[in-house]
């Protein structure tokens, strides 16, 4: 499975442990992945906001360092953390079901337009307390914002898309300030020591982080069900099956390839000495295709338990969002296979991923199936 | 042997309860707590232990005497 991914992360893999091309430094083994992770005082983050066309100077968390990195993690992980979404679940499943009522008579689904670029940023509206019907503008700012870190041309663009959704976000702030919710951004509010440039800066991060990574998890995971009709019968008939299968798609499908940092002096890592001021890409995909860390390393393996892998990446920076990514995947699975058990990728597509990209992601996942989704 | 959170580097990622529900409780803040103080077993007899120790973001799980 996922033939194109192998190849490019093998042939990184083929560089090296750690190796130089064109100005970067990649780490391409767990090993090597992992130090990197584990010591964020070398490895810094602090440049990171540049790419995120955020008009305050600040990218909370993503682009802090210690010591100061734990501080804000502290204030924010109680809003995401597995019981915080548990709350949220009996929501969740309402709106996924909403999203399957309108594509199940048709026996059309385009996965990628009628779910996974929906799907995400209701649950986010959800959870912030913004209307819903703001969803659509969300999504083109976090897409502009972000256009400009792979495309310089488009830089222009995303500095004004920044501009408009920090004076989104202060809106907001100021109607919750006057009448609090039970919302994200009413909690962050009440939480004392955070100014109105930290809020705007957490909320960036929060967009940015919590979109495009999941709606390209969702389509990673609906193809491999669609072309792998067996794995999916053996899934639905064994329920246990699924949070393994939902991980291994996580760690082959890696949506966050590749994540930067640079280096605050000189540091050897795995008999490699990177300079001080390198710039580093933590290659975290390629980790994840270890064969020192995984038996079967290009292929989904249900017998491992317990396995962890890099697809919600490693250290002090591991990803914020991983227990609600989860549970979207898990309720989406369920719902859907509640309801429609069978189905195929329809005749002649052939789903791509777009290339270069920060978060990796398929381009379209045409299902086809019996109307009204009976077998 | 026991597992042991420091509360001081523990902000919450919840990797420690969510991967070990039978080794981990969360409080109230999501924060992780540890369920049995104490294990009969060492590092070699208690694998779960020694990979909750690793996986932890912050380095906050020690399983030691």
């Amino acid at each position: 499975m996922s033939s194109s991914r192998t190849e490019a992360w093998e042939y990184m893999r083929s560089g090296g442990e750690v190796f130089l091309s064109d100005g970067i430094w990649y780490l391409t083994s767990a090993e090597a992945c992992r130090f990197a992770a584990r010591h964020p005082e070398v490895f810094s983050s602090s440049l990171n906001g540049a790419a995120a066309a955020c008009p305050v100077p600040l990218y909370i968390p993503n682009a802090i360092d210690p010591p100061e990195h734990a501080r804000y993690r502290r204030l924010i992980d109680p809003m995401f953390s597995p019981q915080a979404i548990t709350d949220q679940e009996p929501e969740l499943r309402r709106r996924m079901n909403a999203l399957i009522d309108r594509v199940i008579d048709s026996g059309r689904c385009e996965v990628m337009a009628d779910i996974a670029e929906v799907y995400p940023t209701e649950v986010f509206t959800l959870m912030f307390g913004l209307p819903q019907e703001d969803r659509e503008k969300l999504v083109g700012y976090a897409h502009a914002t972000m256009a400009g870190a792979s495309n310089p041309e488009l830089g222009p663009a995303a500095e004004a898309a920044g501009v408009e959704l920090a004076e989104y976000i202060k809106e907001f702030v100021a109607k919750k300030r006057v009448t609090p919710g039970d919302d994200i951004i009413s909690k962050i509010i009440a939480t004392a020591g955070l100014n109105e440039d930290e809020i705007i800066a957490l909320c960036f991060n929060v967009i940015q982080g919590g979109l495009d990574t999941v709606t390209s998890a969702i389509g990673f995971m609906m193809n491999y069900l669609a072309t792998n009709p067996a794995i999916r019968q053996s899934l639905i008939e064994d329920p246990e099956l699924v949070s393994p299968f939902i991980e291994e798609i996580l760690r082959l499908e890696s949506v966050a390839p590749f994540l930067p940092r640079f280096t605050t002096q000189e540091v050897e890592v795995c008999g490699t000495s990177i300079p001080a001021q390198a710039v580093v890409y933590i290659g975290y995909a390629v980790a994840n295709r270890d064969p020192d860390e995984f038996e079967q390393p290009n292929d989904v393996d249900l017998t491992q338990s317990r396995r962890s892998h890099f697809g919600f990446g490693a250290g002090n920076h591991r990803c914020l969002g991983s227990h609600l990514a989860r549970r979207e995947l898990k309720v989406l699975f369920e719902e859907f296979h509640r309801r429609i058990p069978e189905y195929s990728l329809a005749p002649g597509a052939e789903p791509k991923v777009r290339w270069p990209a920060l978060v990796s992601c398929l381009d379209t996942v045409p299902l086809t199936f019996t109307p009204g989704g009976t077998r | 042997m026991r597992l042991k959170i420091d509360p001081s580097l523990c902000v919450g990622h919840g990797r420690c309860y969510a991967e070990f529900p039978e080794r981990f409780a969360d409080d109230e803040e999501g924060h992780g707590t540890v369920r049995e103080e104490r294990s009969n077993s060492s590092a070699d007899q208690d694998p779960d232990a020694v990979l909750a120790v690793t996986r932890c973001p912050e380095g906050a799980i020690t399983f030691e005497e």
